[in-house]
């Protein structure tokens, strides 16, 4: 019985320190209709810890996290770096195409590797069963960090999102947000898998955008939303023993689809 | 030469009529902004084909996996549709991103309690182009054929649309309707698209050449042609490369199709001169890879292969490279491919590392069940770490009801344990892996 309870309390802190920051970036990705952003990060750094595997570094290890973040370091220059002046290419589409590339890179690492087939399959799914207090502690830190730097340059990063008075040195802030992401990703991958990784930043902020405008807010009622579905998928993935992260997903895209339901019954004023 | 021709001819064929019709519509999903659309049809199709094998056992080119991944595309095309006009605070490719993420996860929650689980990811990602049929082709030309014709014959409403959707609100066009018929068209393309290709080379047939295409004009004439000829271009490149080198054929045909788009937006962006330097420095380094690569081995049209099932296909296609690989780690002091039971088992002993010994359980496995089952057996009385376990576990393939967060010796597992060893009967004589 106490195993359980350190599996919940574990696994419990991380999702509610994961879901703050993931919420947040993810009304920035939803503002700005840069979805795929995400899924290149978490393709980016499975393809790191897949090369990382190659070259007989093992999966989980600092080495591989390293290769991972190398990886994650070249998404965010691309995206920063590539945005069409064309109109009629819209910005998502070359993330389209760089999510696509990503993939493509990480199934044809997988044709080469012995067992390939069943890492990339990993990757995609994760395994949060193996979270660990040291893994929490390290990710809290890192969180804690990255939320003062959001905090302090919220202003700069909010114009970017709501393209009103626009940064001088936008592709840096750019940058430095898709970095953001990145660093969250090269944590949140190897454990979460890069499914649930994307699913923890959009669904909650997708919930919150229905609902209000406002930041701070957006991120409470994301938050808590979220955190409400990741227990109830968590407690079903447990005690019925259903795969982790696709449980988790389809119990917070059934709050997903109560929102649709809820916000095209009551329309806004 | 012949052989090439008889090898790559047919997925070939079947790479140009996909880029024919998934080009044209890219370019509509290009101006409505909706990229993700194709990934989350697809995913969602996939679904109703896995669903349709897991509820009737049906395999992978049955009408019934066809019907059942129809009917999820078209629920979705109705979805998308209403979210379009009914949802306003979030857009609509924020929508379509959700439902791909749902989407994927029912997929793999479905793949996650059946057995054999990778081999479907596998294969719904990378696809199995080379082992396109006949009926293949004349199923893709029959339906893209009439998808065409629809897109052609109502084209003036699509483009309307796409290119002001208030407007047409505002001009009292359904849009509701018309963007069912869309998204339900768009649907059908995928439902037999994915089927054939996986999800990376659809979603790069659909998006590459588009935007390429939207890099230099701006005229719907000349942008389709210059889709087609990126799209054609691209798939044979692809498909030479994928054969000589051992590749999967989609992700290759994908990866191709994204170096076309990183030579034109250099082109168009910096200077023509330096894209043509990088593009000269590109085709060099491809033609001596292709010269200078090993032939192609173990993979023949002739083999039964041609019309068994998606899943077979994945399998040999997986166990191909390791086969072909005699790695170092597999086989450590000898260069040999290792192919009898009788050999695996003797090399399992010899082994320490348990994940060349999970990978020595799964050659088995294909090689001589009975043999197999005895060494994943063996394996998993040791409890090899949970990764590693899971992968022998899946390997089996069987709805055993193996608890693999318990060790072996829990009771739930042993009688797992005990129902393997009755199946194959491994306590009756000869011992199975002489």
């Amino acid at each position: 019985m106490s195993e359980s309870i350190h599996f919940f309390a574990v696994q419990i802190t991380l999702l509610a320190i994961v879901l703050v920051l993931h919420t947040y970036l993810g009304l920035h990705v939803i503002r700005r209709t840069l979805i795929f952003s995400d899924l290149v990060l978490d393709q980016l750094a499975a393809f790191g810890a897949l090369v990382g595997i190659g070259l007989a570094i093992r999966y989980g290890s600092p080495g591989s996290y390293l290769m991972s973040l190398a990886a994650v370091l070249l998404g965010a220059l691309l995206l920063a770096v590539l945005n069409p002046r064309n109109p009629m290419i819209p910005r998502e589409a070359i993330i389209g195409v760089l999510y696509a590339m990503a993939l493509v890179a990480s199934l044809l690492m997988g044709d080469k590797l012995s067992g390939g087939g069943a890492y990339v399959t990993k990757t995609l799914a994760g395994s949060m069963l193996w979270v660990s207090w040291p893994i929490v502690g390290v990710t809290a830190a890192v969180y804690v960090v990255l939320l003062i730097f959001h905090f302090v340059y919220r202003r700069q990063f909010i114009a970017l999102a709501e393209g009103t008075g626009r940064p001088r040195q936008e592709k840096l802030w750019d940058f430095l947000f898709f970095t953001t992401q990145g660093v969250i990703t090269v944590l949140i991958v190897p454990v979460a898998g890069v499914l649930l990784a994307y699913a923890f930043l959009m669904i909650p902020a997708a919930i919150a955008a229905m609902f209000t405008k406002r930041w701070g807010l957006g991120v409470l009622v994301g938050w808590g939303l979220g955190l409400a579905a990741c227990l109830i998928g968590l407690s079903l993935s447990y005690f019925h023993d259903l795969p982790y992260g696709p449980t988790l997903i389809l119990s917070l895209g059934a709050f997903f689809a109560a929102a649709l339901v809820v916000r095209v019954a009551v329309p806004q004023s | 030469m012949l052989h090439f021709v008889e090898l790559l001819g047919l997925p070939f064929l079947v790479c140009v009529a996909m880029t024919a019709v998934l080009g044209y519509l890219g370019i509509h999903v290009l101006s409505r902004e909706i990229v993700f659309v194709d990934i989350a049809l697809a995913q969602i199709v996939a679904v109703g084909a896995i669903g349709a094998h897991l509820a009737f056992g049906v395999e992978g080119h049955s009408l019934l996996t066809y019907v059942a991944s129809l009917a999820l595309a078209l629920g979705a095309a109705a979805f998308y549709a209403l979210a379009r006009r009914k949802v306003l605070q979030i857009s609509q490719e924020a929508v379509i991103g959700v439902s791909y993420a749902i989407a994927a996860a029912t997929a793999l929650f479905l793949i996650g309690i059946a057995p054999g689980g990778h081999v479907h990811t596998q294969h719904m990602l990378a696809g199995s182009i080379l082992w396109a049929s006949w009926t293949d082709l004349l199923l893709c030309v029959v339906v893209f054929g009439a998808v065409g014709i629809c897109f052609s014959v109502l084209r003036h409403p699509f483009q309307r649309i796409s290119r002001d959707y208030d407007g047409a609100v505002r001009d009292g066009m359904k849009v509701v309707a018309w963007d069912f018929l869309f998204y339900a068209l768009l649907g059908v393309v995928i439902t037999f698209a994915v089927r054939i290709g996986g999800v990376v080379v659809v979603f790069a047939f659909l998006i590459i050449p588009a935007t390429v295409s939207a890099l230099f004009t701006g005229h719907v004439g000349k942008r389709l042609l210059i889709t087609w000829g990126a799209g054609t271009l691209g798939a044979l490149l692809g498909l030479l490369f994928a054969h000589r080198l051992d590749f999967s054929v989609g992700p290759a045909v994908a990866l191709f199709l994204g170096v076309e788009l990183a030579l034109a937006g250099l082109w168009r962006r910096s200077s023509p001169s330096l894209a043509g330097a990088v593009a000269v420095v590109v085709s060099v380094g491809y033609v001596a890879l292709l010269v200078a690569a090993p032939s192609p081995h173990g993979v023949s049209r002739s083999a039964p292969g041609v019309s068994a099932p998606p899943p077979t296909d994945v399998a040999t296609a997986e166990t191909a490279p390791a086969a072909s690989d005699p790695s170092a780690e597999l086989l450590p002091g000898s260069n040999e491919r290792v192919t009898t039971a009788s050999e695996l088992a003797a090399l399992f002993e010899r082994t320490p590392d348990p994940e060349t010994r999970r990978d020595i359980v799964l050659r088995a496995l294909d090689v001589e069940p009975r043999c197999g089952a005895q060494l994943a057996l063996r394996y998993l009385q040791g409890d090899p770490p949970l990764f590693f376990r899971q992968g022998v576990i899946d390997g089996l393939g069987e709805p055993l009801d193996w608890d693999v967060m318990q060790p072996f010796a829990a009771s739930v597992n042993a009688e797992a344990a005990e129902r393997l060893r009755e199946k194959h009967r491994l306590d009756a004589l000869p011992p199975p892996c002489q």
